[in-house]
């Protein structure tokens, strides 16, 4: 399968901060959900794809091609969403229009005015009187209308409320439709990334813990609870990360190797992040 | 470049319209007073700080990352801002030089001054940007206004203490000859300063 997305060896050194070997790919007609807590490289793996900083070392490739050295051709054909709206606040969405249509090649001004109408934005307000949500629809709505085929998102979830998530994430799964389409998405609310990713990255102190489909991911892991006796008893091989407690062990185990019969319960996208992040791990789970 | 400059105008517009109304005001002043000294001072600061202006909202919205987002090259974003300060400057010039042709009519002005009055409030004011823009790109809107008060300060600080110094005919004379050298200066200066300011912005982070 064809990756729109394709990151080697990424690596950018902060003081204090090192993001470090950052390896994944995402394949076209995806959707790819980057999680990670805050301050865990996410931020910075999207700055660096946009080469709005400078990498160390590494490559990343968009649409098969080098990020730096295509760099205008690539930007005609992604939408960017950060996590605020970064339009002077003076502007409103007819003036947005006005200056779109004079960067983009492609801009499509009945594709922005429909999305206006479906978030029912106003076109003459000033962007200052809107609420977070309706910015973040005006941010989305611009990445819409000039015939983007892949979507960077750096969190453009974050801070809205659940109904409005919801819309702006079903917004996405429309995008979606069309096989040429993909979306990289960071966002540290799992939820999200449960209902629409298709790939799931995790990142953690700057580096990648695993990239895996969600459907395998959901498949393969399962949260045992048992008393701790039971669980010294277990082979360890299949257990991921655990947490002890007054009443037992909590672990996160893949389901299908333990040969015991346990009540495993279906371990969520949190579950995994936590466990591996904060679960007392035996065994990194690696790819 | 188009869009970016129509960003700016837009994003301005209220400044804009706050700032022409004042010059407007001391234009009415230098009327009455038969006097465009004022009047030029102010709009060439107002040509300057409009652009100024339009970066301070840049740095406050994170501008920059997202333009840099869009099929935009770093040095075109760069330039749109010289661009947007010269065309202001243009506009400026074009208004200062016609009040003052309207007032050489009522007044004995010959024209080679009023052009020569024109150049150079119009030279100042590129003069101003070259200094101020690559300050504000390598130190951030906020550290670079304190540059500008300097930039503006010392010319009329040096202006006072030569009148004071009492200078002779003669090396009034030898200034007004440096005047025609001027041009070429400032338009070496803002080469320097565009090529600075690139150079400067090329290796931001944002």
């Amino acid at each position: 399968m064809e990756n729109v997305l394709e990151i080697k060896g990424l690596t950018k050194r902060y003081d204090g901060f090192t993001l470090d070997n950052v390896n994944l790919a995402l394949p076209k007609g995806n959707i790819m959900g980057f999680i990670g807590e805050n301050g865990a490289g996410k931020s910075t793996t999207i700055k660096l794809i946009l080469n709005v900083i400078h990498r160390d070392s590494g490559e990343v490739k968009v649409f098969g091609r080098d990020n730096i050295e295509y760099e205008n051709e690539i930007k005609e054909n992604i939408g960017v969403v950060y996590d605020e709206s970064n339009f002077p606040d003076t502007l409103n969405a007819g003036n947005i229009n006005t200056i779109m249509k004079n960067i983009y090649k492609n801009w499509d001004q009945d594709a922005f005015d429909h999305y206006l109408k479906k978030f029912s934005l106003p076109r003459k307000k000033d962007i200052k009187s809107f609420s977070r949500g309706m910015k973040m629809k005006l941010a989305i709505a611009t990445a819409l209308s000039h015939q983007a085929k892949l979507l960077i998102l750096d969190e453009p979830t974050s801070g809205l409320d659940p109904i409005i998530r919801d819309e702006i994430l079903d917004i996405f799964l429309d995008f979606i439709q069309d096989e040429e389409h993909s979306i990289f998405l960071s966002t540290h609310i799992t939820s999200d990334i449960e209902k629409i990713a298709d790939y799931i990255a995790f990142i953690h102190q700057g580096k990648i813990v695993f990239v895996e489909s969600k459907d395998v991911l959901l498949d393969t892991y399962g949260v045992l609870k048992c008393r701790t006796s039971e669980f010294d008893a277990l082979d360890k091989t299949f257990v991921k990360g655990y947490r002890k407690n007054k009443f037992g062990v909590e672990a996160l185990v893949e389901k299908h190797k333990l040969k015991e019969q346990y009540t495993i319960d279906h371990a969520s996208i949190e579950d995994i992040m936590l466990f591996t992040v904060r679960g007392r791990s035996i065994e990194r789970i690696d790819n | 470049m188009k869009g970016l400059i129509i960003k700016d105008l837009f994003t301005i517009k209220k400044q804009g319209k706050i700032l022409l109304a004042t010059t407007g005001f001391y234009l009415l002043f230098a009327i009455i007073t038969k006097n465009l000294s004022i009047f030029g001072a102010v709009s060439v600061c107002v040509s300057i700080l409009l652009p100024i202006t339009s970066m301070s909202y840049d740095e406050y919205n994170k501008w920059d990352k997202y333009a840099l987002s869009m099929p935009l090259s770093r040095k075109t974003i760069v330039l749109s801002k010289y661009v947007l300060g010269i065309m202001l400057n243009l506009v400026v010039s074009v208004v200062i030089c016609a009040v003052n042709i309207i007032l050489a009519f009522y007044m004995d002005i010959n024209y080679w001054e009023v052009i020569a009055t024109t150049l150079g409030i119009s030279g100042a004011g590129i003069l101003f940007l070259s200094i101020l823009l690559p300050a504000i790109y390598k130190f951030g809107v906020e550290k670079a206004r304190l540059l500008m008060i300097i930039v503006f300060l010392v010319p009329t600080l040096i202006g006072m203490l030569l009148s004071e110094s009492g200078m002779t005919l003669a090396s009034w004379q030898m200034l007004d000859k440096l005047v025609y050298a001027a041009p070429a200066v400032v338009i070496l200066l803002l080469v320097l300063s565009i090529n600075l300011s690139i150079r400067i912005y090329q290796s931001k982070e944002f």
